[in-house]
């Protein structure tokens, strides 16, 4: 099936100079779950605004079922939007903001007290109706503002950060929330989101924004395991990012030197056969095996160290083990592991578990390179 | 008040000083009216105390003369109309430079703001020889546009007030649920900047019904409001009808004034609820 919404070249300036969104190519699938996820500034608002029809593109076109959209205003739209802050009209009961869209669309009277107390239901607020939004608590005022954006069925429902002002056992419980629902009216969602959690556990797919650019757009599997470069992969989860040397490269595997260290393998990131030497090896702390001493696998990477710290975090702890050659390594482990900070050791994992990538992770244009994971703040 | 345990002297005296303070400032304010006022009611034309005989004769006169009335009615409708006009275009200028984006808005709002600010009189002579040259002097409709050039600014700044503090996410939300901008200003924004249009209506109303330079210059003797007939009463055969007509003027004042504190406690408690719910 043709993709629902399709930004064609689309390009956003708000001053007439700088972009904040940069020649973005982006499909949505009809009933898919997308997410944009990426750091502050980097466009999202302004891509979910464009599509909304509350910011028009400067350069490029959307489509969305197949239709040219950009001098379409926005109430003709038929896209629902969730705003962080709410939105609810505050001079209506509950009900009168969810009977708002349906008597806009001229509904009848009974329809709209039906389609009311059913979208009531839906977010599990039965009752509430003749309330004032100023009555109800922020997960409820957000759970109305999702009923409202509903209950009129749009083609797309849009949500800018909608969990935002909600504590954290409240916004994990409206993400269970938000994923079944979606589950049950199949309506295409497009959601934005600096929480990478949130991303990861809500999403079908996950479009990584950086300075008005999709980095990369996956599901949330291939994201963690495969990201496509070293932004991703610092972004999604915790990584570690070890800077060292390209020896050689073939279809699949890199060999790296790190100094000081050793040689390891890892499969290649986005190193094609350019000629660069410099490369980055990210790889995800829970995957390294600690051991006092050596193992000698031939089939994984290993290089020696000694551990500098211990974090204990309930539920597990991180090592943060100095290797030889200075770089540091974090390493998830179970909390029963006895380790004593400056006791030599050995971390191995496989090299399928790391990849290598010859861009650098972020901003390198003032000459700084940000390979944050891979220094513990003391 | 548990303040007031344990003050020194000092403070006592200082806490004495201010209100007496206060208490003069108010006689100075009000007292010359609060002393005419009982005026109205002697049934001698004198305009001094002791007061011979009470008496309603100049209320009376006041009813019965044909010039009064016409005084009367004259204000009502120039104000009324003046009030309506002023408070169409204040709330559309003030929502208006509310959600433009656009360069030069600061020069609008002066603009807007120059019938408040320059001497009445400067722009009654103005008015008066623009309106003469298309023969709007001496008529209804020229003073109910004077009253609204002069009356249209305080409604732009009541209506901003309130507008500073409305979220524009509700237009955007209206907007993606169907609404047509129109149906979105009608449904959401003037219910909720309703307040800061009333309390603006009443203050134009007040600047109309208050004005006497420009209707001076622009009314002719059909028009002439209360405040003209007033005046000119009192320039020539002097009558207490006057002084019945300032109590009435008075009262209609104070009403105003009761009405505007009414609301804005109204407000405020209403805007005390939402930021209690908003804190949750
Ligand atoms: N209305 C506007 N006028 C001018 N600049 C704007 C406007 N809205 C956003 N910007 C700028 O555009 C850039 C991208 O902003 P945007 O709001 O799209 O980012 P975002 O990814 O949503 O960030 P956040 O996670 O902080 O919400 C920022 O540099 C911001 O300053
Ligand atoms: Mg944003």
């Amino acid at each position: 099936m043709a993709p629902i919404v399709e930004f064609k070249n689309i390009s956003k300036s708000y001053d007439g100079q700088s972009f904040v969104i940069n020649n973005l190519n982006l499909d949505v699938q009809h009933g898919e779950f997308l997410t944009l996820l990426g750091p502050s500034g980097s466009g999202k608002t302004t891509a979910l605004m464009m599509l909304a029809g509350f910011e028009a593109p400067t350069n490029g076109e959307i489509f969305v079922e197949g239709r040219p959209y950009s001098s379409l205003p926005p109430h003709k739209r038929d896209i629902g939007v969730v705003f962080q802050s709410y939105a609810l009209f505050p001079h209506m009961t509950v009900g009168d903001n969810i009977a708002f869209p349906l008597q806009v669309r001229g509904h009848a009277a009974q329809d709209i007290g039906r389609k009311v107390a059913a979208a009531l239901d839906m977010v599990r607020l039965p009752g509430v109706a003749s309330r004032k939004p100023s009555e109800l608590s922020g997960g409820q005022q957000q759970r109305v503002a999702l009923a409202r954006a509903l209950v009129y069925e749009p083609k797309i429902v849009l949500m800018d950060e909608p969990l935002g002002a909600l504590d954290r056992q409240l916004r994990e419980e409206m993400q269970m929330e938000i994923k079944s629902i979606h589950a049950r009216v199949g309506v295409t969602f497009v959601y934005v989101t600096h929480d990478q959690g949130e991303a990861l556990t809500m999403s079908d797919r996950v479009a990584i924004f950086r300075r008005g650019v999709i980095e990369q757009i996956a599901d949330p599997q291939t994201l963690y395991d495969r990201p496509g470069n070293a932004f991703v992969a610092t972004f999604i989860g915790d990584s570690n990012l070890l800077t060292g040397r390209i020896l050689g490269r073939d279809a699949s595997r890199t060999m790296l030197e790190i100094p000081g260290a050793g040689t390891i393998a890892a499969s290649a990131g986005d190193i094609g056969d350019g000629n660069a030497n410099d490369a980055y090896v990210a790889i995800r702390p829970e995957r390294i095996l600690v051991s006092r001493s050596r193992t000698e696998d031939v089939g994984r990477n290993e290089l020696s160290g000694t551990i500098d710290k211990t974090i204990f975090f309930g539920d597990h702890l991180k090592l943060v083990i100095r290797l030889e050659g200075g770089q540091l390594l974090q390493v998830k482990t179970e909390t029963a592991q006895p380790f004593q900070q400056g006791q030599a050791v050995s971390a191995s994992w496989s090299p399928e578990d790391c990849i290598a990538f010859t861009s650098p992770p972020a901003n390198t244009r003032d000459g700084v390179v940000q390979s944050l994971k891979n220094t513990v703040a003391a | 008040m548990k303040a007031g345990v344990g003050n020194t002297s000092a403070q006592r005296a200082g806490t004495i000083a201010l209100r007496l303070f206060g208490l003069l400032f108010c006689i100075f304010l009000i007292g010359p009216i609060l002393a005419f006022v009982p005026m109205s009611f002697n049934g001698v034309a004198l305009l001094h105390y002791p007061i011979e005989s009470f008496s309603l004769r100049w209320y009376w006169d006041l009813f019965s003369s044909s010039e009064w009335r016409l005084a009367f009615f004259n204000s009502v409708v120039v104000a009324t109309s003046a009030t309506v006009l002023a408070t169409a275009l204040g709330v559309a200028a003030a929502f208006g430079l509310w959600r433009g984006r656009f360069r030069g808005q600061g020069f609008i709002m002066i603009l807007i703001m120059t019938p408040m600010i320059v001497p009445s009189v400067i722009g009654a002579v103005s008015m008066y020889f623009s309106f003469a040259q298309v023969g709007l002097h001496y008529t209804y409709v020229g003073l109910i546009l004077a009253h609204t050039a002069m009356a249209a600014p305080i409604v732009v700044v009541t209506v901003s007030a309130v507008l500073a503090r409305f979220d524009g996410n509700l237009l955007r939300a209206a907007a993606s649920m169907g609404a047509h901008p129109l149906l979105a200003f009608r449904r959401i924004t003037l219910p909720l900047i309703m307040p800061g249009v009333v309390s603006g209506a009443v203050f134009a109303f007040a600047i109309s019904l208050d004005d006497v330079v420009v209707a001076l210059f622009l009314a002719g003797p059909d028009q002439r409001t209360l405040p003209v007939q007033m005046y000119m009463r009192s320039t020539d055969l002097f009558d207490l009808a006057t002084a019945a007509a300032a109590s009435l003027m008075f009262v209609v004042a104070i009403a105003m004034m009761v009405f505007l504190e009414l609301l804005r406690r109204r407000d405020q408690l209403s805007q005390k609820h939402s930021g209690a719910a908003a804190g949750q």
